[in-house]
């Protein structure tokens, strides 16, 4: 079983941190499939969050086929998540490595290099001029 | 147990509904031409600074008060003028819990069970049990976590299909505050049941409300489901400038100056072209803020 | 809802039961006595007797129970006592907020304000009778001497006090109805009441009925009349027309008491807060 937890600093919806916190365990292996979601009222009632937060986050879940509600029963991992193949993570990461090495050639600390990494990855998957 | 998708119904069923609605004291109005519409099944915050006008607009739903102008309907009746179509499916926590601190507990329970054909005895005696609230124990005596706890239990045993809860945790320790809430959630998980709520908290409200109105000085400024809400605004910031060109493009809620940079609470989705303008997103927290002091009041309904 | 009326009066009404049965501890062993003093010294067949055996008789009677006897004039406050105790919890909670309870209930305004108000005429109307009636048998042997249309006994005696009693409860919940505020409310209350009284006696109750003038002084009116001037010329009210007079001033104080009432309820039903 899952114990949610949340951040209310993080500026991430709710119902958004309780999506990637079941996706993150299913990911892991902490969830595998055939196991149990908590229930709407459990998880409301240890978070103190209103249930349709934790309903659309089931929902969500069950339209990318994650989980499954069935009906009387309650919500249910159905299947895994295939994480990135190997080689192209190996590969990523090379390039990823390489480039890293270049920016501190260039004197950009460790601090200067996460920001542009998130600023870039931000600005790649929102698409909004920064 | 599942996910009782089913059981709050269709969303579209109307819960609140205030058409125009006001109150006048003399001659200064404590509440003017409020209009919204709450779905059944939500959990709404009303949110306003003290003397917004929020006891005002909840005694009016629940039919304490006489409407000056407009009309205001529970469950698609007036609760003043049918209040035997409403009164039965309505709980009401008064902010100052209206208990008799003369009586017990246990006598609290008895005009709850003599006055309600609804009444559901096990569950008030279960959720006191639960938090330890003695029956024998004096209301006057109770410390004011205690008085909230028992207040909402006798709404809650009322088996209600709507609760109105005015500043609720106004009085409360933050623990008070949590334990209340996760109460008045797994209540609202269990039976659908529709929750209006005033506060002038406002954090948390993002985890606990899926709809949201705000008031101000008597009006309403903003209603919608939170989610729209969020994703209706952004925070502009830039260089110091009149905000005049971005105003032509994106509605401004309110505007914040230093000596070099202007910030711009904005409600629009659309592309902000100028670069010279970060967007950033903001929190439910922030744009009630953003309403909540704003000079010039304008009304918006997000759809 | 009768229940919750009962249960948020109780305390007063145990204060009320207790003020009844002191007096009636008090007044039933004096009484008794008073009685008892009257038969022995045969004051019957003194009355309108001049006497020395009489006269004398009567002296130490006088003598005996004047103290007690000018005491029972402060009962004429216990109306006043009885309608506060009645009253004033139904505006402590409209004061106070909890009648919101009762008014987000399952149950009508409607019928939470006749129950309130209906436990409260009641329960008002069965103590003051009660007073009333305790008050009246002690004062017989008294009556039969001086006569019971004089203010002194007709204020006590009879059916007034429990019109007097439901015209304080009307003046406690108009006050508190217009005020807001229960302890203002109830003085306000206090100083009509006492005031409404003492203009009644002084100026109206004499001219319930055409007064009996007479030349000579009052050892010439009847005995037992009600002596309104006296002097050169009389003026008086014979004794015979105690009910009558009781009569008219219970449906005057009955009809303001309903006024005021009718006040407390237009109050309460416009509530704005």
């Amino acid at each position: 079983m899952i114990q949610f937890r949340l951040d209310s600093r993080s500026g991430v919806p709710t119902y958004m941190q309780l999506v990637l916190q079941v996706r993150q365990a299913v990911r892991l292996g902490v969830l595998r499939p055939g196991d149990q979601l908590p229930t709407v009222k459990e998880v409301v009632e240890t978070l103190a969050i209103n249930p349709n937060t934790v309903l659309k986050a089931y929902r969500q879940l069950d339209g990318e086929g994650l989980v499954e509600g069935r009906r009387g029963q309650g919500t249910y991992v159905t299947q895994g998540i295939a994480a990135t193949t190997a080689a192209d993570d190996g590969s990523l990461r090379e390039e990823l490595l390489s480039w890293v090495r270049r920016a501190q050639g260039a004197g950009l600390d460790e601090e200067d290099i996460d920001a542009l990494v998130a600023s870039v990855t931000r600005e790649a998957f929102t698409g909004r001029v920064a | 147990m599942t996910a009782p998708v089913t059981v709050t119904g269709p969303t579209t069923r109307s819960a609140v509904r205030a058409v125009g609605l006001g109150k006048r004291y003399g001659s200064r109005w404590a509440l003017r031409d409020c209009t919204f519409d709450l779905p059944a099944g939500s959990v709404t915050a009303l949110v306003g600074q003290n003397g917004a006008g929020k006891s005002t607009l909840l005694h009016l739903a629940v039919g304490l008060t006489e409407p000056t102008a407009g009309r205001v309907e529970i469950l698609g009746s007036s609760a003043r003028r049918q209040p035997r179509d409403v009164l039965p499916r309505l709980g009401f926590v008064a902010q100052d819990h209206a208990l008799e601190p003369r009586f017990r507990v246990a006598d609290m329970l008895e005009v709850g069970r003599r006055l309600n054909p609804r009444w559901d005895a096990a569950l008030a005696r279960e959720h006191l049990a639960r938090l330890g609230i003695p029956l024998g124990q004096r209301v006057g005596g109770l410390s004011g976590g205690q008085r909230a706890q028992v207040a909402l239990t006798m709404a809650l045993a009322k088996r209600p299909e709507i609760l109105v809860l005015d500043e609720p945790a106004a009085a409360l320790d933050p623990l008070a505050r949590r334990e209340l809430l996760r109460m008045l959630m797994g209540a609202a998980a269990d039976t659908g049941l529709t929750v209006l709520l005033s506060s002038h908290v406002i954090s948390d409200l993002e985890r606990v409300c899926d709809h949201l109105v705000i008031l101000a000085a008597g009006e309403v400024r903003l209603t919608g489901p939170t989610d729209e809400v969020v994703a209706a605004h952004r925070l502009l910031s830039g260089p110091r400038t009149e905000p005049t060109a971005v105003a032509r493009m994106h509605h401004v809620v309110s505007e914040n100056h230093t000596d070099r940079q202007t910030t711009l609470l904005v409600r629009s989705t659309r592309h902000v072209y100028d670069s010279r303008w970060r967007v950033d997103e903001i929190g439910l927290e922030e744009i009630v803020l953003g309403y909540l002091s704003q000079t010039a009041p304008g009304k918006d309904v997000t759809e | 809802m009768t229940w919750l009326a009962w249960r948020q009066q109780r305390s007063e009404i145990l204060a009320a039961t207790a003020i009844l049965l002191l007096l009636t501890a008090i007044l039933v062993p004096t009484g008794l006595g008073m009685a008892w003093a009257f038969d022995r010294d045969e004051l019957a067949g003194c009355l309108g007797q001049t006497t020395p055996t009489c006269l004398g008789a009567l002296d130490s009677f006088e003598r005996r129970f004047e103290g007690i006897i000018d005491a029972t004039g402060w009962f004429s406050l216990l109306p006043l006592l009885i309608g506060v105790l009645f009253a004033a919890p139904l505006v402590v909670e409209l004061d106070r907020g909890t009648h919101r309870l009762a008014w987000t209930q399952s149950i009508t305004r409607r019928r939470w304000l006749v129950t309130k108000l209906g436990l409260i005429t009641v329960g008002a109307t069965a103590y003051a009778a009660l007073l009333a009636g305790l008050i009246t048998w002690w004062r017989a042997p008294v009556d039969d001497l001086y006569g019971r249309l004089r203010p002194a006994a007709f204020q006590l005696e009879g059916i007034v006090p429990i019109a007097y009693t439901l015209f304080a409860v009307g003046l406690v919940l108009a006050a508190g109805t217009v005020l807001r505020r229960p302890v203002p409310a109830i003085g306000v209350a206090a100083v009509l009441f006492v005031t409404v009284r003492v203009l009644v006696e002084t100026y109206v109750r004499p001219h319930y009925q055409p007064a009996v003038h007479l030349a000579g002084d009052s050892a010439d009116a009847p005995r037992l009349a009600w002596m309104i001037r006296s002097g050169p010329s009389t003026t008086y009210q014979p004794a015979d027309r105690f009910w009558l007079f009781q009569g008219i001033e219970t449906v005057t104080f009955v009809a303001a008491a309903a006024c005021l009432v009718g006040i407390a309820v237009w109050r309460i039903r416009t509530r704005s807060r």
